[in-house]
This record gives structure tokens, sequence and C-alpha cells, in this order.
């Protein structure tokens, strides 16, 4: 906390060590971190849920980017009849959006494709009502990140929404490994 | 008739077969000792798992096996306890069968790990480190004064705290949280989901969600850090401070209202967007609410 | 581990969240951002006079902490070995610019007994005036006179972290105390 700076000095250590930037910079500095695991401490026995081994986290930044093209293939693939995709199909972000650069990444699109590929199954394999609940947070995570890309292609350098978008591909990243680790849950016992 | 005599035998026998069939579920009972502060470890992909704390160095271990499942491993070693259920030919227990009933009786300060896929999950009395985890079966839980760490994918969260300081970490997809009488440090995630949460007193809070509406009720400690972010929900937070706190207030497109006359001001000349910074207090903690296009409500007592 | 009490002292915490950071929790990095970001600022700011070139060396600082991590030592203080990577980020953004001065050795005698001091001003001056005094000076006497009269390092300590002799340091401060004294007009002890 910033201690309230006395107008007249008479010593240089009375000036303020402490200034705090115009804008909150965690989100540009978050979005360059190695994705977080989904664990608190991990050490001394904390209460930490089991570290994502580094494929599966790697994947799961890579479909968390992915979310979009998930749902068109599951549209397509071998899910139980009736259950209707709700994620439409959208290759290309609207004009005036704001595309990460994590699309483009040559890692990512090979990643991408193997984690599509096994998310499906993991889908499928999850109970059908909390299939569709998931369906449903996946709808909304997409939604919420078409809504601050629009907004973010009209006011670029607005911080609270280049934050929420942030937060929302790592909630998408979250959701992915989750439902990819409860796939595996219910196979081999 | 003779002919009858000599079948009926036969025929009671394959009635008397057919009756034990029809009721397809059997029962299991084991105890193994275990040492009060080890770590037990319990995973059913069916039915529904109850962990209840004991005073004995023991683990109980009582249940209602349908048909589903092949055998319930209970083994320990050192001093780590493993209960598992066993389904036959790799069912995943979601299409029927009887429903297996289980029931974990644990050392109060055991460290516990349990999983479960479509059966919902309770926990009481466990003092020691939780860590619970379910897909779709709902956690109903007693927090103890140790880290305690829960997540669903799509069942429900209700947590219930004594007040005790501990480090919590909450999340699900798209169920909703409910936690009460919780204290010491959170944090608590969904995407479409509810998150409700009372704590008291909070040394740190960092609540977030996509959709879902956000509440907070709770006393913050001197100096405490809060953060309660969304993209479309709501975010109500009711937070007496004991030394103020810093704040930072942004939405979108959604009114911020408060409760100590602070104006909400616009967040840029030419773009939408209310802000609302200030201290209350001697400002020592920090509190940040931030949403794209919900309602802020802020109040400080 | 169990928290015993929740109000620890601030020194358990920190090096609760340094141990949770190292293990991948970005939210416990972020908890260490919002502590220092202020001082990590301040520093920037003073050494680059420019917010915008302040922010971007704040983020490389706090990504590069971040990759560092495993390397930091509990048993000294975050703030400064920040500060350390903060001073290497700004000097290397300085030497890749084209407005950087070409470092020069001070051509000045080192009086050794007007170097040590609280930097104490005869009479009391408004920050604002001295701000921009200390804003104006040279690059190496302003980087020696921040991280030492304001920042409290020690000689070596900034020497080290400046990349330069503990004479050149000093000569720095007393090339700074001078340039101080005449433009603010005022006696500096």
């Amino acid at each position: 906390m910033t201690e309230p700076t006395p107008k007249r000095v008479t010593t240089l250590r009375e000036l303020s060590q402490d200034t705090e930037p115009e804008r909150d910079l965690w989100p540009q500095i978050e979005a360059q971190l190695a994705p977080a695991r989904p664990s608190l401490a991990a050490s001394n026995g904390g209460a930490a849920r089991r570290a994502v081994p580094p494929s599966l986290r790697w994947l799961a930044l890579a479909a968390g980017i992915g979310c979009v093209a998930v749902g068109v293939w599951i549209g397509r693939s071998a899910l139980p009849g009736g259950v209707q995709p709700p994620i439409a199909a959208a290759t290309r972000p609207a004009a005036g959006t704001v595309q990460t650069a994590w699309v483009t990444d040559p890692r990512y699109r090979r990643d991408h494709d193997a984690l599509v590929q096994s998310l499906g199954a993991q889908l499928a394999s999850l109970p059908p009502a909390s299939r569709e609940k998931v369906m449903k947070s996946l709808t909304a995570i997409r939604t919420a990140k078409q809504e601050l890309e629009e907004a973010l292609g009209k006011d670029p350098s607005n911080a609270l929404l280049q934050e929420l978008l942030v937060n929302t591909y790592q909630d998408e990243m979250r959701v992915l490994t989750d439902v990819h680790e409860a796939g595996d849950a219910g196979k081999g016992i | 008739m003779r002919i009858v005599y000599q079948l009926l035998p036969a025929a009671v026998a394959l009635l008397a077969s057919t009756w034990v069939c029809g009721d397809t579920s059997t029962s299991f009972e084991r105890e193994v000792a275990a040492d009060p502060k080890g770590i037990v470890e319990v995973t059913s992909t069916t039915g529904t798992v109850d962990i209840t704390a004991w005073d004995r160095a023991a683990v109980g271990v009582k249940a209602q096996l349908g048909s589903e499942v092949d055998h319930v491993e209970v083994t320990s070693s050192g001093n780590h306890t493993v209960v598992r259920v066993q389904l036959k030919h790799h069912t995943m227990g979601f299409d029927g069968g009887e429903e297996t009933h289980l029931r974990v009786q644990v050392p109060k300060e055991s460290e516990v790990d349990a999983s479960t896929v479509s059966a919902n999950l309770t926990s009481s009395g466990v003092q020691g480190i939780q860590r619970l985890k379910s897909v779709s079966g709902d956690i109903t839980a007693e927090m103890g004064p140790s880290d305690f760490d829960a997540k669903s994918v799509s069942g429900t969260l209700k947590l219930h705290g004594h007040g005790q300081p501990a480090r919590l970490h909450v999340s699900t997809v798209s169920g909703d949280i409910d936690l009460k009488h919780a204290a010491g440090e959170l944090e608590a995630t969904s995407v479409s989901g509810e998150v409700s949460v009372e704590v008291n007193p909070a040394r740190a809070a960092r609540l977030r969600s996509t959709s879902g509406d956000i509440t907070f009720d709770g006393r913050l400690l001197r100096g405490a850090d809060f953060d309660a972010v969304s993209v479309n929900g709501d975010l109500k937070v009711r937070a007496p401070s004991e030394d103020g706190f810093q704040y930072e207030v942004q939405s979108l497109s959604g009114d911020i209202r408060d409760c100590f006359n602070a104006k909400a001001e616009r967040s840029s000349e030419y773009g939408p967007g209310e802000k609302l910074n200030g201290t209350r207090g001697a400002g020592g903690g920090h509190m940040r609410l931030k949403t794209m296009s919900g309602e802020i409500d802020l109040c400080d007592h | 581990m169990t928290l015993a009490q929740v109000e620890g002292s601030a020194i358990d915490w920190e090096g609760a969240l340094i141990e949770r950071a190292r293990a991948g929790d970005s939210r416990a990095f972020e908890r260490l951002y919002r502590e220092h970001v202020g001082r990590v600022y301040g520093l920037c700011l003073r050494m680059t006079r420019e917010p915008a070139l302040a922010e971007d060396c704040t983020q490389e600082t706090f990504i590069n902490a971040w990759r560092a991590l495993a390397q930091f030592e509990t048993r000294s203080a975050l703030s400064t070995w920040l500060h350390r990577i903060a001073v290497n980020v700004t000097l290397a953004k300085r030497r890749k610019s084209s407005r950087h001065e070409a470092f020069a050795e001070p051509n000045v005698e080192v009086e050794e007994e007007g170097i040590e001091g609280g930097w104490t001003l005869e009479t009391p001056v408004e920050v604002e005036e001295i701000e921009a005094a200390i804003g104006s000076l040279p690059e190496g006497a302003r980087d020696a006179l921040v991280l030492h009269a304001l920042y409290g390092y020690s000689h070596t300590e900034a020497a080290q972290m400046l990349g330069v002799a503990e004479g050149t340091c000093k000569a720095q401060l007393h090339r700074a105390r001078k340039l101080l004294r005449e433009r603010l007009n005022v006696e500096i002890a």
C-alpha cells in the first residue's frame, strides 16, 4: 500500500518508493506465464489437486482455444443419438474481433487436433445429464469469448476486457482439463 | 401325480433361486487398522459415498453393493488405506443396476482423498486435509480446520464449516457452490454455476465465474485481498473490514451500486463502462470487483 | 500444511505464496505481484522516466521472476530480488534503445566523506521539484542515486545491480549530489 507522500521533504528517503501503474498489468503478465496447474501448493501435503501432466496441460491449453472446433467435431462424431451439439461451427472470428495469437501457433494446431480426437470420447463417456451440463458451460464460455473479443475489437486497450478475456481462456482450459480427467476417471476401475 | 411329486422339489428350488436372484445386492463389511493421521483414499464410480469421522485408529467400510459391482478392495499399507469399488466389465455404473451405498468411517485426523464419478459424495467430521472430487455427483461436506479442496464438473457443492481458518479451494464447471461458515483463504470458481459464499473472517478471497452470479458475505481481516470477477454474472459483496480497503470496481455495461454513496464514473470518455475507485476506512485491504455485463453491489457494513 | 492461525506474519504468508507459485500456482504469484508491483514499477519509472516503458519493464520483471522462481533463495527478501531483475530488465532495454546515453565514467574526484549520509536537504523542497531534479540527472547518476538514496541499497549492492565497480557507483553518487545541489539550489548533507 502506498504511503501518502508529504508535499515537502527534507530527505530523499521520504520520497515514495511505491508507485502504482496507471493500469493493471497483471492480465498481460498472466498471459505470458506458463499455464497454471489447477492446484494449490503441491508440497507438504497441501490440499492440492493432482498436478496435470505437462503433456495434458499443453493439450488443455491448445484445446482451450479450439473449443469451437471441438463443438463441430462433436456434432459430426458418434455421440449418442439425440444429443445435439449446442456449439455452432464458427471457423473465423467475426470482423472487428481480436484474434488470439495462440490460434495461429503451429504447436497449438497440432495438439489441438489431437485433443479434439480425445475430447469427444471423454465427453461421450460422461453421464448424459453431466455431458449436457458441460456442453452448456462450454457454450457459455464460447459466448463470453465472442462477446469479449468483439468488445475488444472496438476498444483494444480496455484493460478490463483484456483481463476478462484472459480469464475466460484460462477457464476454458480448466474445463477441458477437468473433462479430460473426468473422462479418464471412469475407465479402468 | 408321481411325476408332479418328483418335479416338485426341483420346482421349489427353481423358485427359491429366482427369489434370491431378484434381490441382487449384497452386503460388505470390513475394518482395517489405520494410522490416526494417515491417508485414506476412497474411489467409487457408482452409487453414493458417505465418509464420516470417528475416534478409532481404523478404517471401517460398510456397503450395500449393487449388481454392477464386482468387488470392494480395502487395502492398507503403511499410513495409506485404499477403499476402491471395482465394477464388472468396465461398466460406468450410469445405467441402472442396484444402487451401491458405500459408508467409510475414518480416523478424524485422516487426510481424505475421495473420488466419485456419478456418485453423490458426503463427508462429515473430518479434521484433516480433504480432497473431494466428483464428476457429476453432488458433494456435501463439512469443512474442518485443514486445507480443503472440492471439485465437481456438473455436481453442486454444498459445504459447511465451523469458522475454523483454512485454505479452501472449490470449483465446479456447471454446478452451484454454496459455502457457509468458512474462514481463512478461499478460492471459488464456477463457469455457469452460482457462487454463494460466506467466509468469516476472510484473509483472502478470489471468486470467479463466467456467467454465474457471485455473492459474498463475510468480514475481511486486516490487509485482506479480495477479488471477484465474472464476465456476465452479477457480483454482490457485503464485506465489513477491520481496517478498510482500497476498492477498484468496474463494469462495462452493468450498474454499480454501493452503500456508502460513492458515485461511479465513466471508465472512458469515449467508450462504455463505469468504474468506482476509492478507499474505505484506513484502506488496508484490497477489493477488486470486475464484470463485463453484470451488476455490482458493494457494501462494507 | 494447515493454517494454525489466519493472521500470520507478512513474511510467513509470503514464503507460503512463493512456495505455491514455485509449484505453478499463478494465483499465488498474482498475490505476490499485487504486493510488490508498486515498488517494482516505482523503480522502473524512476530509471526510465517514461510510464509506458516503465510498464513494459515491470511486466518483463514479473515474467522473468516467474520463470526464475526456482532459483530464488528464500533467505533473501523477495523485494530485493525483484529489484535486481527490474534493474537488469531496464538496463537491457536501455542498451537496445537508440536514445541510450553512452555510459561515461564521471570525471570527478570522489570525496569519500561526501558519499555516505542520509541525503538530507538543508531546507525542505517540494516533492514535485525534487522528483523533476532527479529525473533530469544523467542516467548513470540517476540510477545510482535511486538505488542508494531512495531505495536504501548499499554501495556494494547498488554497484552489483548496475553492473559497475563500486568506485564507479560512488563516483556517480557524488556527481548526483553535485548536480542536485546545483539544480535545487540547496545544500545536501
